[in-house]
This record gives structure tokens, sequence and C-alpha cells, in this order.
């Protein structure tokens, strides 16, 4: 690695925590969380020593960096047409989980570049709450999480779409013996663009924190701001390769590099 | 070569008063500190006293009233009062650089019932001085206290060097707080714009670096938590001294360290990532696992997790309890809203279940905290 080269992803690994740091004072301003420790934490780790991927996993060899946030509390606002109708999610928080590795480029052009250095993100979420039944008070949690799925085209299973959102899953392990009238399969495994840390809180407040998060759109600049960097990092491409991908099936009918983000995307 | 504080008591001409706490300090500093007593009179008379002393601190009482000036009359002021002239002075001989009272560390020096009635409750004064000692600490904590004054006298001149330069260049900061320039970039930029003002006297600067930076959990952490943190059981461990040993590299080394010991959170971690678990990091694990992975890898034997404990459980531990001093896995602990001069780079301050229990109308507890802790009074089982 030229010094020029290891000097460029030094900044690109600052810029990140700097955004972490950003994002955490905010959150911590609009009361939206209770503890901004895990964001804090998961930018100190931005810049810890590079990490090599083992024989036994993909890209064996590989170095990457990266981080984690480990359950970021986040005040919701009050949901609507919940199911059980008798939930009870009044001053609710949830906890938000996000692992974040980037591999190193092959050189200082690839630099923070695009989706495809992504090693992993993975998005936890999960929200407690409860209701009664006669008399009877029963716990209840809802759970989702966004993968990357390392191993393109091994799985004999359903397909695994690059990075996809699945509903349900391990943390739901403490509630399954009293789980009622639902069934959860492990499909659909629906695709969807990847998430960084600033984008899994921005996804988590647009959804569970409408009016905080509109509010931030009008009045918090930076906020907005903040997003727009991963968003072109990462959404940019990941859509112009589907996009590309479909437009051109008739010229690479196995899809190409969109078919390993969605397995769908071919024609023969 | 010893350092000199002046100590300005209005008990200072009856030995018996004051000695103590001279003796006590000097002792505990092996000699590289020396106090000698003023009792105070006209201000004007206080002030030539100090600059012919030139004492390279000043611990100060804040109640004058057993003194007299010469007429016999009661002092016109107190130490609060006195303190603010002694940094308007140093203020003005910096910017003139007629420097009749250069920069020295000012410290609050009183018992803690003349502090309750003449400071409790009214924060206006805080600023003036670098460090608050309670006398009765002097004679049961002497050595740490005469770490602290030591310290401060011998990296005064370092602030002041840095206080008066022109350009508060990256480099001159790094080497302020003992590390090298590219490691700031890994801060919160929010972290050190208190550093950063051109026109600060070096006594704010100071207050900067013993308030917000050492003074509370963030960036840097103390000792007791950095324990915590790694869920190890400090009073059970013998082998903690070889932990130490190897956070070296995480440990504080700018201004003020040999009296304020501090590790750098993103060093420690760093530090966990490469010498113990490259793959999970340790707010991942309870105190039992993060032990047992430091005894593995570092070959200890005699370190112990973090017991749980049902006033506070869990077995994440990340902070201490404000209140009851235990050990906090936040899962299960309760977070408080930011106090006045909490920033948002600091740690939060958290209450175990049982503090939590036990004042459940703090005012620092968030709508959300509440109706947890509601929650669980009423019986729930989950955190």
């Amino acid at each position: 690695m030229t010094e020029s080269f290891r000097k460029a992803l030094d900044q690109h690994r600052n810029e990140r925590a700097q955004e972490l740091f950003d994002i955490a004072a905010i959150l911590n301003d609009l009361g939206l969380t209770p503890d901004n420790g895990p964001i804090l934490q998961a930018a100190s780790q931005c810049r810890s020593a590079y990490r090599t991927a083992g024989a036994d996993q993909p890209d064996a060899g590989r170095e990457y960096w990266g981080f984690e946030m480990a359950e970021l509390r986040v005040n919701l606002e009050n949901q609507r047409h919940l199911r059980p109708r008798s939930a009870v999610m009044e001053q609710c928080s949830a906890l938000l989980s996000v692992v974040f590795q980037e591999y190193v480029p092959e050189d200082e052009e690839g630099v923070g570049k695009s989706y495809e250095l992504l090693r992993q993100t993975s998005v936890d979420f999960q929200l407690d709450a409860y209701h009664q039944i006669e008399g009877v008070k029963h716990n209840l949690r809802a759970a989702w999480h966004i993968d990357t799925h390392l191993y393109v085209g091994t799985s004999p299973h359903g397909i695994h779409p690059r990075f996809h959102f699945q509903v349900g899953g391990e943390r739901l392990d403490d509630i399954d013996d009293s789980i009622r009238g639902v069934l959860m399969p492990e499909a659909p495994r629906m695709p969807c663009a990847p998430l960084d840390a600033i984008l899994a809180v921005d996804f988590v407040l647009a959804h569970y924190c409408g009016d905080q998060w509109h509010l931030l759109r009008d009045l918090v600049p930076s906020y907005i701001r903040l997003r727009k960097e991963p968003l072109q990092r990462y959404w940019s491409p990941y859509f112009r390769t589907l996009a590309e991908g479909i437009d051109n099936l008739d010229i690479v009918p196995g899809g190409g590099d969109a078919c390993a983000l969605i397995p769908n995307i071919f024609v023969g | 070569m010893s350092k000199t504080y002046l100590l300005i008591d209005d008990e200072a001409e009856s030995a018996a008063s004051t000695e103590p706490y001279a003796e006590a300090i000097a002792e505990a500093s092996q000699g590289s500190l020396e106090v000698r007593s003023h009792r105070p009179s006209s201000i004007e008379e206080v002030l030539e006293s100090i600059a012919k002393t030139k004492p390279d601190g000043l611990l100060l009482d804040i109640a004058f009233t057993n003194a007299l000036m010469e007429d016999r009359a009661q002092l016109p002021y107190d130490g609060i009062a006195l303190a603010q002239q002694i940094r308007t002075l140093q203020t003005r001989g910096s910017r003139h650089g007629t420097a009749s009272l250069p920069e020295f560390p000012l410290v609050r020096f009183s018992k803690a019932d003349v502090v309750r009635e003449y400071v409790t409750g009214d924060t206006t004064s805080e600023d003036l001085f670098d460090e608050k000692v309670d006398k009765a600490d002097v004679i049961e904590h002497a050595e740490s206290v005469a770490k602290r004054l030591d310290c401060l006298a011998a990296d005064y001149p370092k602030v002041s060097e840095f206080a008066a330069a022109e350009d508060k260049s990256d480099n001159a900061l790094a080497q302020l707080l003992g590390q090298e320039e590219e490691f700031l970039a890994r801060l919160d930029a929010r972290t050190l714009l208190g550093l950063r003002r051109r026109d600060a006297p070096a006594h704010v600067l100071s207050r900067y670096v013993t308030g917000p930076l050492l003074g509370r959990p963030g960036p840097l952490i103390p000792e007791a938590l950095l324990a915590v943190r790694l869920g190890v059981d400090l009073a059970q461990s013998e082998d903690w001294a070889a932990i130490r040993e190897s956070l070296r590299s995480a440990s504080y080394q700018g201004v003020f360290s040999s009296g304020y010991e501090r590790w750098w959170m993103a060093l420690v971690l760093d530090w966990w990532a490469t010498q113990i678990d490259s793959e999970r990091a340790p707010f991942r694990l309870g105190a039992g696992e993060r032990v047992e992975a430091i005894k593995r890898k570092l070959g200890l034997s005699k370190v112990f997790p973090i017991a749980e404990n049902p006033y506070s459980p869990g077995a994440k531990f990340w902070h201490i309890c404000i209140a009851s001093r235990l050990p906090v896995d936040p899962a299960f602990g309760f977070p408080l809203m930011p106090e006045w001069g909490q920033e948002t780079w600091h740690d939060v301050d958290y209450l175990c279940l049982e503090e939590a229990r036990r004042d459940p109308r703090n005012a620092r507890l968030g709508r959300a905290e509440r109706a947890r802790l509601a929650k669980l009074r009423k019986g729930d089982a989950g955190a």
C-alpha cells in the first residue's frame, strides 16, 4: 500500500467516524436515544487495526475494517395499526444493532467508492411490547434484520439476494414458545439496498418515528446532508447496477453483477 | 526541584490549623511539593505576597471570616473574589506581556461545610478553579491529592506555552495531549474545540483539560471504568497490574496525566481487537467471557470477573452507576438525560436498577425510562 493510498483510506475511515459522531450528537440533542454510547463506540472502532478474512471465509486473506454499533436504544413514537390490536407499546424503545465491514480496495481510486467493497453490513432491529389476555400478561416482540449474503450462489435453499431484508430470525428465540397464530417461514428474503449505520438509523427513524423524522427533514439540514454521502456511496451504484443488468439482459442474459445482487435477474 | 504551593487561609497563623495539611501534602509528595501558608489581610497585600513568593500554585480557602484587616475590620472579600481577581490579573498579564501574576493553578481548598455554605448550588465560581480539594481529603487521601497538585504545578507551563501560541496547530495540540497528530482525527471534532479557542488564557484551557476532557468519562475513561469495561473485578484481581501494563499504549500521556490516570477508549478498543479478540468487541460479551479471553491471551490466572448482582443485573457491564457506583449493564440500567455541561461526546450517566427504583422521580429520567421503570415496578420481568 502506497503512502497516499494509506492516507486516503485513513481519511475515509476518519470521515466515516465523524459521520457517526455527528449522528450521535443529533440523536442525543433531540432525545431520540437515551444513550448514544453505542454510536460513539462504533465511531471509535473505525480506525482500529485492519482484520484479515479467515481461510474458511469468502475472500480469504483479504483485509477489511469495520465497526459494530451494539444495541442502540431508539425512543419510538406510538405505532398505529398494531397486530395484535391489544398490543401495548406506549413510551417504547427499540434496539438497533449494526455490523459494518468494508474491504480494503485494490487501489487508491477505489477508496469508499461502492457497495462492492461491503464485506458485511447487517442491521438488527428488535421492538418489545406486551398485551394482556384474560388478565395474563404476554410479551410481544417484533424483529427484523438486513443481512449480507457473502457466499454468492451457494445456497441450496431459497434465493439469497446479496443484501436482503428478513422478518423474524434469532431475536424471536426468547418468545418462540409463546408465539400463537402467526407463522413465520424463513422466506421471503426481500432484496434491499445496503444500509450502513447512518442509513440504518435513518431507516428506523423514518419508519418508526415519523413525526421526528419529518422535523429532522425540515429543520435539521445537517442531518439531511449526513445521509447524502452513504446514499451516493452505496445506493447509487447499487441501483445503477440493477438497472443496467435488467436493461442489458438481451446482451448479458445471465444478468452479470445484477444477478449477484438479486438472483432473479437473468433470462438464460 | 520541588514545587511550591501557597496556601491562603484565614487560619494560617494558627499553625495547628494549617500545618497538618501542609505536612500531609509535602510528605505524600515525597518532597516534590512544599506548602507555605499565608493569612490574608487586604487584597493588595495578598496579591503582593503572591507576586513575591512566585508560587507554582495556589491553595485557596473560600471563607476568610477569621482574618482581619489592619484596622481589625473583617475582610471585605472572600476566597472566591480573590480567585476572580487573580484570574483577571493573570489574563491581563498574559495579554500585555507584563505578567504581574503569571499563570499558575488555582485550587479551591476548603472544608465541605464551608463549601456547602458558600457555593453549593451556585456554579458561578466553578470555572475559577483548576481543582477542588476538600480539606478532609488531604488527611484521608493525601497521596492522590498530592499527585494532582504536583501535576497541575508541573504541567501548567506547558498549557501556558500552548495558550500563548498564535496558531493552535494540530501538532501542538497532539503534543499537549501526548498523542501522535494523526490520532486527533479519530476523535469527534467537537471534543477538541475547547482547546482550539484562539484567545483563551491558560487557565481556561487547563480547566477544559481537567474538566470536560479528564473529569467526565467519554473519549477518556478512568481506571474504575476501564476495569468495568474489561469485566474485571478490580478488588479481587491480583493480576490487574499486568493488564494495565499490557494496556500501556492506550493510556493518556498528555498534560496532567501523572495526577489524572486515564485511558483513551478508542485505543482500549484497538487493544482489545488486536490483543484479545478480533471478532467480538468487549461490549458484546459478558464479564465472564471478557475475563476468560483476557486470561487466555495474556497468560494470566488471577483475574476475576465482576460478579452478578441483583441490584444491578446483567453481565455486559459498561457503565458505573452514579449513585451506587455499581457496574451497570446498559440493558438493565437506566440512562439519565444529560445535565448542564455534559457534551454529546461524553458518556451518558446511568443509574443501576436498584437506584432507579429508589429514585423513580429523578428529574433526569426521561419519559421512556420512567415508563420502563413503572413497568418493572408492576412486576414485568423484562428490563
